[in-house]
């Protein structure tokens, strides 16, 4: 792929459905236009660094995309906090991310049939979800303001109709469309991030308490605790390299075998040594007590035996498109960082 | 949302902003004019340079694709050089619309140089 076709792809990405063929069409006919006339001035092929400071004047793709869409709404106060150019994006992401945490927070009240509490757990990630969205357009749209000029027409990247990040890319294609490439993995990344930093703070503030009334965490909690800590801080990387290094499909889908097998380790680990809660005083214990203790531990059992098959499932097939990655990439001779 | 601005004037940003307010409608009328006769868009923009009014592809592309959606101006795919162009051209209604604005600009230059030699010592 040329530089040009690089650059008229990452275009793409930004414009809208039903628009996008003909408005590339007419760019790739302007572009090479102007390539062949400065060509002939010269009266040689031009460089790749030439064809780079072209593309460079023409613009960057998301500011060349937005002068089509002719929608100028942007997040101000006081001053520019996200602009036009990222603004469509950033409502989309925005709603889908928010969209999916009502989902899940519908699930989570129907199942703990308690309104109260799924209303209670659903604040928390929606203002998260809210903030991190924002947040990280913020710092995009800054970047763009302060360095208009700070991108290199060769390092810009095309998500192409093809990558994905995680399962819940399907979800997110399915709301989005596949039209908008570029917003899935983006919506995605921030999801995940919101998600895990969701199940970060649960599992830092359970901790490990000596006791919680009658019940204390037992050795099935306790002895794996560290793990995984490290397992979700571990998840992190992924979502963040997506954002900053969105074409690295192959390295992204690494990241989740690891994890996914991590997970799956860990979940054995603690199914071999049981015991998620046990009694804090077992001398004063009623039997009541004891059969609560039992039930908790029979649903954590099942719940985490319910998760290590679901991981093995995702595990497979993710280890499944890094071995297609990689056979498609070994013919090319690329890394482990080119995309497939 | 707020859509609220605070920051001081700059002379330099103020004089930018009138600018391209003053172009913007200049723009369209050269457009519009230079499309009498069909051209596609990079020979249509180095027509305009080689007359002195000099616009960049980011705002040209828009300008024609916003001015046919109006129904100013026709155009059709067509190969030249062994690769499909857009080629533009006035619309009856186009027609229509340029002199009426022609005729507005000929009024407000007058209009225009009136007042400018009244405000001369």
């Amino acid at each position: 792929m040329t530089l040009v076709d690089r650059y008229l792809r990452a275009v793409r990405d930004h414009l809208p459905r039903g628009q996008q063929d003909d408005i590339i069409n007419e760019l790739a006919d302007s572009l090479q236009s102007r390539m062949e006339d400065e060509a002939a001035t010269r009266g040689r092929a031009l460089l790749e660094t030439e064809e780079a400071a072209i593309l460079k004047e023409f613009g960057h793709p998301m500011a060349v995309a937005a002068r089509y869409r002719g929608d100028e709404r942007s997040v101000t106060f006081g001053r520019r906090l996200i602009g036009p150019e990222l603004f469509p994006t950033y409502m989309k992401v925005l709603g889908v991310n928010v969209a999916i945490t009502l989902l899940i927070a519908a699930i989570t009240t129907i199942a703990s049939l308690s309104i109260g509490s799924g209303i209670a757990g659903f604040i928390a990630p929606l203002a998260i979800q809210f903030t991190i969205v924002t947040g990280i357009f913020i710092l995009i749209d800054r970047r763009f303001v302060d360095r208009p000029d700070g991108w290199d027409p060769r390092k810009v990247a095309s998500m192409g109709p093809d990558v994905d990040v995680s399962s819940l890319d399907g979800i997110a294609e399915q709301l989005i469309g596949k039209a908008y490439p570029r917003i899935v993995p983006i919506t995605t990344s921030i999801l995940e991030i919101g998600l895990l930093a969701v199940a970060l703070s649960v599992t830092l503030s359970i901790g490990l308490p000596q006791a919680l009334g009658f019940l204390k965490p037992g050795p099935g909690w306790t002895e794996v605790y560290v793990a995984v800590v490290a397992v979700i801080v571990l998840s992190l990387a992924s979502p963040i390299l997506t954002l900053i290094r969105p074409t690295w499909t192959r390295l992204r889908v690494a990241a989740h075998v690891v994890v996914d097998a991590a997970v799956i380790l860990i979940g054995v680990v603690s199914l071999a040594i049981g015991s998620w809660v046990v009694l804090a005083d077992p001398a004063t214990a009623t039997a009541e007590m004891r059969q609560l203790a039992d039930l908790i531990n029979t649903v954590v059992r099942w719940s985490i035996a319910g998760t290590i098959v679901l991981t093995a499932v995702t595990g497979a097939l993710e280890l499944r498109r890094l071995v297609r990655l990689n056979r498609a990439g070994s013919g090319v001779g690329s890394s482990l960082l080119s995309g497939g | 949302m707020v859509n609220a601005s605070v920051t001081s004037p700059d002379p330099g940003s103020s004089f930018e902003n009138l600018r391209l307010e003053l172009r913007r409608g200049a723009l369209v009328l050269a457009v519009l004019a230079r499309l009498k006769t069909e051209h596609y868009g990079y020979a249509l923009r180095k027509a305009l340079l080689e007359r002195g009014m000099d616009i960049d592809e980011n705002t040209l592309y828009p300008l024609l694709r916003r001015l046919e959606t109006q129904g100013l101006l026709d155009s059709e795919w067509r190969e030249e050089d062994k690769r499909p162009k857009r080629f533009y051209r006035l619309s009856a209604d186009g027609h229509a619309v340029l002199a009426r604005l022609l005729d507005q600009w000929t009024e407000l230059d007058a209009s225009l140089r009136r007042i400018i030699k009244e405000d001369l010592p």
